[in-house]
């Protein structure tokens, strides 16, 4: 039996519904605006997560360098005591031996606190001395 | 706001303008892949945002036809992938497309010839009926082929000749 396809007509036997082009470019413009608004929305909550994100980062170094940090800096430590007439103790300071000059430096802030109380506080100073019997310890074992 | 003013940029072409240009080709090229009308709109409307997206960069023009064939192909070739993939086991290949070519509100009956050839297009590949349609529909030179499917004009050659030998085959047996 002889055929040839290329003597058949070439055409489809399918249909499409009446007026079908004439709504297809109205149709497509729809699914686009549709997409363009989606795809905006899209950008939109990505935007907003990465700056969320980055804020939680932000928020969160800030934390953890806050809590790295001394409370007080050891300079500042320093210039506080320092300016109470008083010494931080460093390994140098306490590997060498103190000279009489240190020890009178130490003994300076008792000295002056006679300058610094009146005539009564010192009466009870002297009062407490004197029944103090832990200060007077080597008198009472002299006496025993 | 114009729709299609975001490709104004784009030398000597506009979406508007591709719309108009290849709407119907590509439509009746889709048609002919899945034979639902139903599905050739919807993948229609699916491969027209995907040329939307891409066309600001696309800067050969002659490139054009190609492109926007390659498109609706791959989309084509998707759907039928993911209906194979959700048919029933039990359904053939081409068994469901080819129930869909014969109780469609849309297909002309009267026209028995070319219901019959659409069946025995059915017997081919998706890649053989692909090749086939723009070769003997479309009227397609080799090397535009060649463009869209990315195979070599020799290989489509090949696929065009055998695909015609097995539809004259059924043609003469049914």
């Amino acid at each position: 039996m002889e055929f040839d396809i290329d003597k058949l007509d070439r055409s489809a036997p399918f249909t499409v519904p009446e007026g079908f082009f004439d709504t297809t470019k109205r149709d497509i413009e729809q699914s686009i605006a549709r997409e363009r608004k989606r795809t905006r929305r899209m950008h939109l909550i990505r935007w907003s997560m990465g700056a969320a994100a980055a804020l939680a980062v932000a928020v969160t170094a800030s934390i953890a360098l806050h809590n790295t940090q001394p409370a007080v800096p050891a300079h500042g430590l320093n210039e506080l005591l320092a300016s109470n007439g008083q010494q931080v103790a460093t390994a140098e300071s306490i590997a060498t031996p103190q000279g009489s000059k240190e020890i009178t430096q130490a003994t300076q802030p008792v000295e002056n606190l006679e300058s610094y109380l009146t005539d009564d506080e010192l009466d009870e100073c002297i009062a407490i001395n004197d029944v103090d019997e832990f200060l007077h310890c080597q008198e009472l074992l002299e006496t025993l | 706001m114009n729709l299609f003013t975001r490709h104004k940029n784009t030398p000597a072409v506009t979406f508007e303008q591709v719309l108009d240009k290849f709407q119907q080709p590509l439509y009746w090229h889709i048609r002919r892949m899945v034979l639902s009308h139903e599905d050739a709109q919807d993948i229609l409307q699916d491969t027209f945002i995907n040329i939307y997206k891409g066309l600001s960069s696309l800067k050969d023009e002659a490139a054009l036809k190609g492109w926007v064939y390659r498109i609706a192909t791959n989309e084509c070739l998707r759907h039928l992938q993911r209906r194979r993939e959700t048919a029933l086991s039990t359904i053939g290949d081409n068994e469901s497309l080819t129930r869909e070519l014969m109780e469609s509100a849309h297909v002309d009956y009267g026209k028995e010839m070319e219901v019959k050839f659409q069946q025995a297009l059915l017997t081919l590949s998706d890649n053989q009926r692909m090749v086939f349609n723009l070769r003997y529909y479309d009227e397609l030179p080799y090397q535009e082929i060649s463009a869209i499917t990315g195979s070599t004009v020799e290989s489509l050659k090949v696929t065009y000749h055998n695909a015609k030998e097995k539809v004259t085959k059924y043609m003469i047996n049914n």
